[in-house]
C-alpha cells in the first residue's frame, strides 16, 4: 500500500513538471535542537513533518535532523552540518530518476532507499573536494571548514558491507566496498587517499569529532600521502576552485538565528561522546601498542575478540585498573567491567542477533541483556 | 517565607502534629523554601503521616519548592513513608540499621522536577521502595545511592526525563530492581558482593518531539562470585 502511494506521488510529480519545484521530495522525520532550512532566500525553523523541496538548504545548529525522501532514502545530519538538495527527479522510469546533493559542512549520513524507483547509479553526493557515486549503500561524510572530506562506508544490519561507493575528484577515483572502509580527500585536485580499514569505530561515534581528530588510520594514510608528495601538494592545489569559499557562512548563521556562540560545550551529549571516544581510543591504542596482547593473555574470553568485534558489536579491552571492559553502543550504551579473574557469562539479545560471551568458566555472574527497539 | 525546621529525636517521643508513645514523627508540611533537618535515633523510629497499631498508616506529606531535606535515621526497624511533592529539592538521607522499611513516592500529584537525592544506607534486610514521577511529569533527577549491607531489597521506579543514577552497592544477597522510563537515562552502578539479584529495565517512553529513538546508558562495574543480572534496554515504553 505504501509502495502504491509512493508510486502515485512520483507519478504526480513527474506528470506535472511545472509544479515539480513546489512538490515535496521528502520531509523531516526527526529534529532535535536547532535546525533550519533555507528556501528562496527565506529561512524556516526546521520541524518534524516539514516538507523538503528541491534546492532547499538544510542546516543544523546545536541539533540533529533526519530527512526521508520519497524513494525511501534518508539523510541524517549531526550538529553544525549543511547539505543542499541540488537536483531531484522522480520518474516512473528508474533510469531517468536522479538525485544530487551537496554536502557542504559537518557530518551527514546518507542511506539509499530500498525501493527500485531510482537507479542508485543516478544518485550523486558532492562534497567540496570530491564526488561520491553509490550503489545501494549507507555511508557518512565529515567535512571540515576547508572542505576536506572524510568518507566512511557503513555496515549493513549484519555487520557486512552495505554496498559500494566510489569517491572521485580530479586526482582520481577510489572504491570503498568494505564496512568501515574510509578515505579522505583534502583538495579537489589531490587524489583521495588509498582506502583504509577503520577498526575501532562504531556508527554512533561518527560525528564532527572527526573534524578535530580523524581516525588514526586515516591520519596515517594522509600523512603518508603528504610525505610522498610534500613538494607537489601545495603547488598543485588550486584553492580558487573551492567554490564553498564564495559562501559567507557567518552571514547565513546571522540570518537564521544561531552562531558559534550557540555551541554549548557543556552539552552533556557532546562531552559524553568526546570523553568516551577519547578514553576508549586511548585505551585501545595502549592495548595495541603494549605488544603484550593488551593483557588478554591473563584471561579466558570466549564469544568475542579483543578490540571491536563486528559480530558481537562489543569493544573488549583491559582497562587501566586491570579490569575487563565490555562496551557496546548500539541502541543504547552497555558498559560492563569485570575483574580480570571473573567468571561470568554475558548473553546479549537484540532484535537482530544474539551473542554469548564467556569469561573464565562463566559460572559465577550471569548477565542477560535484552536490547530492543 | 523561609522555614527552618530542625528535629532531634533521641530516644524521645517526638511528634509535630500528634503525640505518641514511640519515637515517631508525623509531618504535614506545605510551602516553599523549607529547610528540614531531622536526626532520629533509636529503635522503631517512624516518620509518616499517622500511625495505627504500631505501624505507619498514612503517609507524611511535604509539598513545595526549593526544599532542603536532611534526614538521618539511626537504629533498627525504622519506617519512612511518603508521599512528597517537590520541585527543586535537595534531599540527603542516611539510614543506619537493620530491617528498616522505606516507602516513598515523589510526583504522585503535583510535579517533581529538578531533584537531587543522596541516599546512604548501612545495614541489612532493609526494604526500600521509591517511585518518582508516578503520575506527574518529571525531569532532571540526580540520584546517588550508597548501600552497604546485605539482603536488602531495593525497588526503584523512575519515570522522568534526564535522569542520572550513580549507585555504589556493597554487600551480599541484595535484591535490586530498577526501572527507568523516558528519555536521557544514565545508570552508573558499582556492585560488590555475592548472591546478588539485579534487574535493570531502562526504557524510553517518550522521546523529544521528532525523535523516534532515545536510548540510554548503563554502566556497570561488577565484582561478585555469584550474581544474576538482567538488563532490559529498549527504545519504547512497552
Amino acid at each position: 500500500m505504501q509502495r502504491l502511494q509512493l508510486i502515485k506521488k512520483i507519478l504526480a510529480i513527474s506528470l506535472v513538471p511545472s509544479l515539480a519545484l513546489a512538490n515535496p521530495i521528502g520531509d523531516i522525520t526527526e529534529q532535535t535542537g536547532k535546525g533550519a532550512l533555507t528556501r528562496n532566500n527565506q529561512e524556516f525553523v526546521a520541524a518534524v513533518n516539514q516538507d523538503i523541496l528541491l534546492y532547499d538548504l538544510l542546516n543544523t545548529g546545536n541539533g540533529r535532523m533526519k530527512v526521508e525522501f520519497l524513494d525511501d532514502s534518508n539523510l541524517r545530519l549531526t550538529e553544525h552540518s549543511r547539505v543542499k538538495i541540488d537536483e531531484v527527479i522522480y520518474d516512473p522510469n528508474p533510469s531517468k530518476s536522479k538525485m544530487v546533493m551537496k554536502f557542504a559542512m559537518g557530518t551527514a549520513r546518507f542511506t539509499s532507499g530500498m525501493s527500485a524507483n531510482m537507479n542508485k547509479a543516478n544518485i550523486t553526493i558532492e562534497t567540496p573536494t570530491a564526488q561520491i557515486g553509490i550503489r545501494g549503500t549507507d555511508f557518512t561524510t565529515t567535512i571540515d571548514e576547508l572542505g576536506r572530506s572524510l568518507i566512511i562506508l557503513l555496515p549493513d544490519a549484519n555487520g557486512d558491507s552495505s554496498g559500494e561507493i566510489t569517491v572521485t575528484n580530479e586526482g582520481g577515483t577510489v572504491t570503498l566496498n568494505q564496512a568501515f572502509q574510509a578515505t579522505m580527500v583534502s583538495t579537489i585536485s589531490s587524489a583521495p587517499v588509498k582506502p583504509v580499514q577503520l577498526t575501532d569505530v562504531t556508527v554512533a561515534q561518527i560525528d564532527n569529532l572527526f573534524i578535530v581528530s580523524p581516525p588514526a588510520e586515516i591520519q596515517t594514510a594522509v600523512d603518508e600521502v603528504r610525505t610522498e608528495n610534500s613538494a607537489s601538494n601545495i603547488l598543485t592545489a588550486d584553492f580558487l576552485e573551492f567554490n564553498e569559499l564564495e559562501t559567507d557562512y557567518l552571514e547565513e548563521d546571522k540570518n537564521w538565528g544561531f552562531s558559534e556562540l550557540d555551541i554549548d560545550l557543556l552539552d552533556v551529549d557532546f562531552l559524553q561522546d568526546l570523553l568516551e571516544i577519547i578514553e576508549e581510543s586511548d585505551l585501545l591504542d595502549r592495548n595495541r601498542s603494549s605488544g603484550s596482547g593488551g593483557g588478554f593473555e591473563q584471561v579466558s574470553i570466549e564469544g568475542t575478540k579483543p578490540g571491536l568485534d563486528p559480530q558481537t558489536q562489543y569493544n573488549t579491552i583491559i582497562d587501566d585498573s586491570g579490569q575487563i571492559w565490555f562496551y557496546r553502543q548500539v541502541t543504547g550504551i552497555i558498559s560492563i567491567k569485570l575483574p580480570i579473574d571473573a567468571n561470568a557469562r554475558i548473553q546479549t539479545i537484540t532484535d537482530e542477533k544474539e551473542s554469548i560471551i564467556t569469561v573464565g568458566d562463566g559460572e559465577a555472574v550471569n548477565i542477560i541483556i535484552t536490547q530492543t527497539n | 517565607m523561609n522555614k527552618y525546621l530542625t528535629i532531634f529525636a533521641l530516644f524521645l517521643s517526638v511528634s509535630i502534629f500528634a503525640q505518641s508513645t514511640d519515637n515517631e514523627i508525623f509531618l504535614e508540611q506545605e510551602g516553599d523554601d523549607l529547610t528540614l533537618t531531622i536526626d532520629q535515633i533509636g529503635y522503631g523510629n517512624k516518620f509518616c503521616g499517622t500511625i495505627s497499631s504500631g505501624a505507619c498508616a498514612t503517609d507524611m506529606i511535604i509539598t513545595g519548592s526549593d526544599i532542603t531535606f536532611n534526614l538521618d535515621q539511626i537504629g533498627n526497624s525504622n519506617q519512612l513513608f511518603g508521599p512528597i511533592i517537590l520541585d527543586s529539592a535537595n534531599i540527603d538521607m542516611e539510614f543506619t540499621g537493620d530491617s528498616n522499611i522505606f516507602d516513598w513516592n515523589i510526583g504522585y500529584a503535583g510535579s517533581a522536577d529538578n531533584l537531587d537525592l543522596d541516599l546512604a544506607v548501612t545495614g541489612d534486610s532493609n526494604e526500600w521502595n521509591f517511585d518518582l514521577g508516578y503520575n506527574q511529569s518529571s525531569e532532571n533527577f540526580n540520584y546517588d545511592l550508597t548501600l552497604t549491607g546485605g539482603t536488602n531489597i531495593f525497588t526503584t521506579l523512575v519515570d522522568a526525563d534526564s535522569v542520572k543514577w550513580e549507585w555504589d552497592i556493597t554487600g551480599d544477597g541484595n535484591d535490586i530492581n530498577t526501572q527507568q522510563k523516558d528519555e536521557d537515562q544514565i545508570l552508573i552502578a558499582e556492585f560488590n558482593g555475592d548472591d546478588a539479584n539485579i534487574d535493570i529495565i531502562q526504557q524510553s517512553g517518550s522521546c523529544p518531539q521528532g525523535v523516534t529513538s532515545c536510548s540510554g546508558v548503563i554502566n556497570l562495574d561488577i565484582t561478585s562470585d555469584d550474581a544474576t543480572i538482567t538488563i532490559n534496554q529498549k527504545d519504547t515504553s512497552d
